[in-house]
């Protein structure tokens, strides 16, 4: 039981540095199957979607700065 | 249900909880032909699986005559396994409708995954970018070549990772509307693969744990 909380107390300050990876891959996976998943051409709105959100994420998104 | 069993149990909700974390907010299924091909239920089929396999497999527990314990089968482990690899990988692709042109399906998909690799790349290397300066100089190099800031239709200022999506996305459009060749966009499409083959290939990299080992390399022979 000891050991047991020893390891959670390591591993819960671990958590939120993975974190951001975490959901980076994640989404990294889930765009494999989207992509893989996609039959047809996208109608205007998904294309203005998508547009939309590379713009905010060159804008707005820290890890995209120099 | 002896000693394994019960530990069995207990990892399997660890599992659980660490699933349900790491996928909130994920993906919901919206209808019944999305619920089949949704992460949500290939996961849960996988979980069950898992359970089973762990259930079944454990030491036998020891007779009382002293006679030795039974073996875990390995035939239904096997079987699952080549149930879950089935279950994950094959309902994902999906043949292109008819009617739509495949040169422009194919590049909608390369954008979709060049956004999220640059994601992820990038994402990683600004978790602590003076780390992967002195641990992998070229990763980081090549990620401040995507962050570098590009003009692109006239007065839109944007980093690289960003503007290359859209230059192939206006690419795209031209195509669509007949201003451009098929050519054109085939070569604008393979070209960007390539870049994105190579921010993939830095996943390779980027992805295995980047803490030192802390105990000192002993030689094996004295």
């Amino acid at each position: 039981m000891t050991l047991a909380l020893a390891i959670v107390q390591i591993i819960i300050p671990l958590i939120p540095k993975v974190e951001g990876e975490v959901s980076s891959l994640v989404n990294w996976i889930s765009s494999i199957r989207t992509a893989a998943k996609q039959t047809g051409q996208w109608s205007d709105e998904m294309e203005q979607n998508f547009r939309a959100s590379v713009i905010a994420a060159g804008l707005a998104d820290p890890a995209y700065k120099p | 249900m002896n000693q394994d069993q019960l530990s069995s149990l207990v990892r399997t909700a660890l599992k659980i909880l660490g699933a349900l974390i790491v996928s909130t907010g994920l993906q919901n299924a919206g209808n019944l032909d999305a619920a089949i091909n949704t992460p949500d239920v290939i996961g849960l089929v996988s979980l069950i699986a898992g359970m089973v396999w762990s259930h079944f497999s454990h030491t036998g527990t020891p007779p009382p005559t002293g006679a030795t314990g039974g073996s875990p089968s390995i035939k239904l482990p096997l079987l699952l396994a080549l149930c879950c690899a089935v279950l994950c990988l094959a309902p994902g692709c999906s043949p292109i409708q008819p009617g739509a042109d495949p040169i422009i399906v194919q590049t909608e998909r390369a954008e979709t995954v060049g956004k999220a690799s640059f994601d992820l790349i990038l994402h990683a290397d600004n978790t602590d970018r003076a780390f992967w300066e002195t641990n992998a100089p070229a990763f980081h190099e090549f990620c401040e070549w995507l962050r570098q800031p590009i003009t692109i239709e006239g007065t839109n200022t944007l980093p690289r990772a960003s503007a290359l999506i859209l230059q192939l996305d206006d690419v795209k459009l031209d195509y669509e509307s007949a201003r451009t060749s098929s050519n054109a966009l085939w070569v604008a499409c393979t070209t960007f693969q390539g870049l994105v083959s190579q921010a993939q290939a830095w996943q390779t990299v980027i992805l295995p744990p980047k803490t030192p080992d802390p105990k000192p390399q002993t030689p094996l022979l004295p």
